[in-house]
């Protein structure tokens, strides 16, 4: 294939082109209410071709091969009008030439296994879910993404990496009358399809929660010190300050540049938060990203000072700083675009137990449901809770949304947890969604967060 | 595509085949500086096939095997949807309702020196950080199936965003066009925007309690979202959908009427059928607060044992049809936003919604972080909200005293209008 891009692109006379062609095998198998919904598997595939041109950077997706002449006519005349009408001149900055073949690492290959014995784990899982008690609904989907991609640039950098990713993930609802409560499970990950098997007490533990929660108390609206899970504190990170380490995000906010300038101390002392998709059989594993430049392990925040960001090549010259590869697409869709790999805040010292100690009275706040971020402010949804009181777990509570500041919660982190989790099944949807946007931590005390409701 | 659909008929008792193909491009400037233009080809079919009572879903960008695609759907077929409904049978039409050729005549050039133009007047006027993008596109799709449908429809779009962020944050102002042909932002509504954005400099923390809140056409339509997923047949035939069993019953005020109208070309999802070949109807939700209908496509209407509404859609080739509202309507009300502002003496006015899809449809609650006006005892805004979360049901808001008589649209299949409602804040 990488022939065949060089063929596309032997004419092109620019300063500066890369070119991915990808193709991109799917797999589903979607129940809703013991029902299939969708049940196959498909190919598609496509090209994005970018070109730096006169300074200027444009890109084009396209999906036939003959369509090739007509987007590389249209790349270099999108770089041409944005030359002449000011564009701010971009340059990418260096990188290492690389010609290298990466195979997914995988224990087992999902590709092996046939869509009747997908089909069959799903309707395990359904069947057993819906026998559990006052279990009303189960949507469940498994998938799997098999992305080939074949990366070229004029540097002479040849690349093909696949990336197998695998899950299965879905809604649980409990009823008792008139109220019902939803609970959401999701296993999976890029080393394979056991990642799935075998997840059984990991789903019954999900249906117990959705059915404890019909007994449970709606929060009480408040500004509560807590606990928040692993999954919590994960998406903490990556929602309200992870996005802000993107370095696209922080060139387009100028307003934003002094707060997020390296250097500048935003957390507490113990706070260390890194991104490492190089750590082996998590989720947002790669070797290479979209540019073909190698990821790198990358410490952001270091004893609660800036200290990292995550860049493409265009970015990084701009600020002057070291890539990063961090530059992903979604697929052949999508031009690459500035993405976390795998986000975590370092584990601390603290055993959950010494947490809860330290908490006294306030809440344990359980897994995410969904999150969201406009600028510094932050707003979560929580699956489900506690009330924590002297120091334990006490009831349960439900209907729980979270709101807050990012750089007053830096500051409001006073106790960081020795465990560590990371997320199995992803999506990231920063324009592009990235399934395999991987992000986690431990459990974390935070003296302040406000809590909606009655 | 002929041949495909022919071997498709050999092995499946019926089929149908979507194919899609567009060109798109976008400009964008950041903080007033030009950024971006990218361009995108895409092209693509997908074939249904149903056999033996199930359907089976095959999809592809390059037909290189006609006879590979098919057998991927029979594959598929065998591992089960169920499919006991009947394709439609011989609609033939061409469509070009929301077609303007001018969309197709653009000129980047052009649209950078007039979106410079419309940054020249900003910047004249207000230090905030000015971004702007446009999109455009043709898209053209069709559908033939073996009953003798052939349909195929050809549509223009055209979009332009512009928004001031407010410092230090990501979040900001904005407004927008959007629609079947070119349009622009009036200096009118940039002179709006520019003082509201003005008004926000000062920050205001609101008292917690219940007060009056309204929803301006942005926000109500991210509120409305609930209600089109209780709506959704799937969250009713799962018993899940607050609406379940309740067609018939007043639900909300009698001054919430929801409904949908294809014929509204003004809005650039307006068809004659939808992507089952289904004829397009206009229809009901809410009528006076009375829930009427539930949109469905074919699966859903056979589950539930009703007609088809014309609402199914695909989001794309790699997707099977599922039920979609399209071209939807909030019907107005007997006020103005102004007058709506003046009758309360303090109160909040929502631009937009923070995390709003979080919570349960079931319970259609809403919960927002995100809160742009409060407004004085005189009827004016006085600041910008922040760090604010409101709470409350969508069932509530919708439970609305008035609604707006002027309307805006929002993006481009929806209308919506501003809405008044208590809630807490």
């Amino acid at each position: 294939m990488i022939d065949k891009l060089e063929k596309m692109t032997a004419g092109l006379k620019v300063d500066y082109y890369d070119i991915r062609y990808e193709t991109k095998q799917v797999q589903r198998v979607q129940m809703n209410k013991k029902e299939i919904r969708i049940c196959d598997a498909n190919t598609g595939d496509g090209y994005v071709l970018r070109v730096l041109h006169k300074g200027a950077l444009a890109s084009v997706t396209f999906t036939r091969p003959e369509q090739a002449e007509a987007a590389i006519k249209k790349a270099v005349e999108n770089a041409e009008i944005l030359a002449a009408n000011g564009a701010t001149p971009k340059q990418p900055a260096p990188a290492p030439v690389v010609i290298d073949t990466i195979k997914a690492g995988l224990i087992e290959d999902p590709r092996n296994i046939s869509l009747a014995e997908k089909k069959e784990l799903t309707q395990a899982y359904s069947d057993l879910l819906f026998a559990q008690p006052k279990i009303a609904n189960v949507d469940i989907t498994y998938a799997d993404v098999y992305r080939n991609k074949f990366f070229l640039n004029s540097e002479g950098s040849k690349i093909n990496e696949e990336l197998v990713t695998t899950m299965l993930y879905g809604g649980i609802t409990a009823q008792d009358g008139a109220l019902t409560q939803p609970v959401r499970l999701s296993f999976g990950g890029s080393d394979g399809f056991q990642r799935v098997r075998n997840r059984e007490q990991d789903a019954l533990k999900q249906a117990k929660i959705a059915a404890d929660l019909l007994k449970a108390e709606p929060v009480k609206a408040g500004t509560y010190k807590m606990i928040l899970n692993p999954s919590m504190t994960g998406v903490f990170t990556h929602e309200a300050f992870g996005h802000f380490s993107e370095a696209d995000i922080v060139r387009d906010l100028p307003s934003v540049r002094d707060k997020m300038k390296l250097g500048t101390k935003l957390g507490v002392d113990e706070l260390n938060i890194i991104d490492d998709a190089t750590i082996p059989n998590q989720l947002g594993y790669y070797r290479y990203d979209d540019e073909g430049v190698a990821v790198r392990k990358v410490n952001l925040m270091t004893n609660g000072v800036l200290t990292g960001r995550l860049h493409d090549r265009f970015t990084a010259a701009e600020m002057g700083e070291a890539i990063s590869g961090h530059s992903i697409a979604e697929d052949f869709c999508y031009a690459p675009i500035v993405r976390m790999g795998c986000i975590f805040i370092q584990p601390g010292q603290y055993s959950l137990e010494e947490l809860l100690a330290a908490l006294e009275d306030g809440l344990y706040i359980g897994d995410p449901m969904g999150g969201q971020t406009t600028g510094e402010n932050f707003t979560f949804g929580a699956q489900y809770g506690y009330i924590v009181k002297n120091g334990k777990l006490a009831g349960m509570i439900r209907d729980i949304n979270l709101v807050g500041n990012l750089y007053k919660t830096l500051l409001s982190v006073s106790m960081i947890g020795k465990d560590f989790e990371l997320k199995e099944v992803g999506g990231c949807g920063k324009g592009q969604t990235n399934i395999r946007s991987c992000h986690g931590g431990p459990h974390v005390l935070v003296n302040e967060l406000t809590v909606g409701g009655k | 595509m002929e041949k495909l659909l022919k071997i498709a008929a050999a092995n499946a008792e019926q089929a149908d085949l979507y194919y899609t193909e567009s060109s798109s491009d976008s400009i964008i400037f950041n903080d007033g500086k030009l950024e971006k233009a990218d361009s995108s080809l895409s092209s693509g079919l997908s074939l249904r096939i149903i056999k033996n009572q199930r359907a089976g879903f095959a999809h592809t960008r390059n037909l290189l095997d006609p006879q590979a695609l098919v057998k991927q759907a029979i594959l598929s077929s065998e591992n089960g949807v169920e499919a006991k409904y009947q394709l439609p049978h011989n609609v033939q039409a061409q469509e070009k309702v929301v077609y303007d050729p001018q969309v197709e005549q653009l000129d980047k050039n052009e649209l950078i020196q007039k979106g410079n133009e419309l940054i020249g007047y900003v910047k004249a006027r207000t230090d905030a950080q000015f971004d702007l993008s446009m999109w455009y596109g043709i898209g053209k799709s069709g559908l033939k199936n073996t009953n003798g449908a052939d349909l195929s429809r050809i549509g223009s779009s055209f979009g332009i965003f512009a928004q001031m962020v407010f410092p230090g944050t990501g979040s900001g102002l904005y407004t927008h066009q959007s629609g079947v042909s070119p349009c622009w932002i009036s200096n009118e509504e940039l002179d709006e925007l520019i003082a509201l954005y003005d008004v926000c400099q000062t920050q205001i923390v609101p008292p917690t309690g219940k007060m009056p809140v309204i929803f301006h056409p942005q926000s109500m339509h991210t509120l409305l979202w609930r209600v089109v997923e209780a709506l959704n047949p799937a969250n009713i035939l799962s018993g899940i959908s607050p609406l379940c069993n309740r067609e018939g019953q007043k639900i909300f005020s009698e001054k919430f009427t929801y409904r949908q109208n294809p014929e509204d070309t003004e809005l650039s999802s307006a068809t004659a059928f939808d992507d089952e070949g289904t004829p397009t109807r206009v229809l009901y939700f809410i009528e006076n607060g009375v829930f009427k209908a539930i949109p469905m496509d074919l699966f859903y209407a056979k589950k539930l044992g009703k007609e088809p509404t014309g609402n199914g859609f695909r989001s794309g080739i790699e997707s099977m049809p599922g039920t979609s509202v399209f071209n939807t309507i909030i019907d107005p009300g007997t006020k103005s936003l102004k007058e709506m502002i003046a009758s309360i003496d303090h109160g909040l006015i929502v631009y937009s919604l923070m995390g709003s899809a979080l919570r349960k449809h079931r319970k259609w609650r809403i919960l927002c972080g995100c809160v742009q006006r409060s407004i004085d005892p005189n009827g004016k805004p006085i600041g910008r909200v922040k760090d604010c979360m409101l709470s409350g049901t969508s069932t509530t808001a919708c439970k609305t005293s008035w609604i707006s008589k002027t309307s805006l649209t929002i993006w481009e299949d929806a209308r919506c209008r501003p809405c008044f409602w208590t809630g807490s804040a």
